[in-house]
């Protein structure tokens, strides 16, 4: 288990700072030697339309134990010193910030890997919507097939 | 009682964030989606009951054989789309 202080999970409206979250992880302890971020933004384009606005929702509460549940089980199975998940919800524009997760380990491969992993897992298991306006109308997106392979290639991959 | 919350596009074809429910007794939540859409409105069943909706008690995802007790919180849901 992590302690308190070596993981941050946030679901808010506001942006965040890559720099300033980057810098918790590293500062987490002088053993942190690998630092791994990914940043999910909003793209322009979904299924060929023009997208004007995302509009996502969560379920307030069980999505941020959701979270915390997937990095304790990154840090179960790679050598985890520290973790940051940050997630947008509310009304965003295309090139806004979505998502933020970083992993600090003592070397790259568990860094790697680690995001990855809660990355693919959050995306098929957290409780978050995503609706969008596009072409003039406002849609539910569905799941992706290509997001399930992605979270399903951990549960035979090491 | 217990507090019934729908999201995303349930909560938009429901027309409804939630609604509270009282049970004299323990309920599967397959007896639960039957009771309540008795109670509320019978074009419910065919949207709560379809394949692909989620159910959560109290934050955890069950199956629709899981026993709901009075206090629980239950939540229906899409599937997920984050990230």
């Amino acid at each position: 288990m992590l302690k308190s202080e070596q993981k941050k999970v946030s679901v808010q409206t506001d942006d965040f700072d890559v720099g300033v979250e980057t810098r918790f992880l590293t500062a987490i302890s002088k053993e942190v030697g690998a630092v791994n971020t990914f940043l999910g933004t909003v793209r322009d384009i979904n299924e060929g339309d023009h997208v004007s606005t995302l509009h996502l929702e969560h379920y307030p509460g069980m999505t941020e134990k959701q979270i915390d549940a997937i990095i304790e089980r990154s840090a179960e199975r790679w050598s985890v010193l520290g973790a940051v998940v940050i997630h947008r919800v509310g009304d965003l524009n295309p090139g806004q910030n979505i998502v933020f997760v970083g992993i600090a380990s003592r070397h790259r491969g568990d860094a790697f890997r680690a995001c990855e992993y809660v990355m693919d897992t959050l995306k098929t298991e957290a409780t978050f919507w995503k609706r969008e306006v596009a072409a003039g109308e406002s849609r539910w997106l569905k799941t992706r097939q290509t997001d399930l392979e992605a979270r399903a290639k951990w549960d035979v991959a090491k | 009682m217990i507090n019934i919350l729908f999201f995303a596009s349930l909560k938009e074809q429901l027309l409804v964030a939630g609604v509270e429910f009282a049970i004299s007794e323990k309920l599967t939540v397959s007896q639960l989606i039957i009771s309540l859409c008795q109670r509320e409105n019978s074009d419910w069943e065919d949207i709560l009951r379809a394949e692909d909706i989620l159910v959560a008690v109290n934050q955890t995802v069950v199956d629709r054989g899981f026993l709901v007790s009075a206090g629980d919180e239950v939540a229906f849901f899409p599937p997920v789309t984050g990230g």
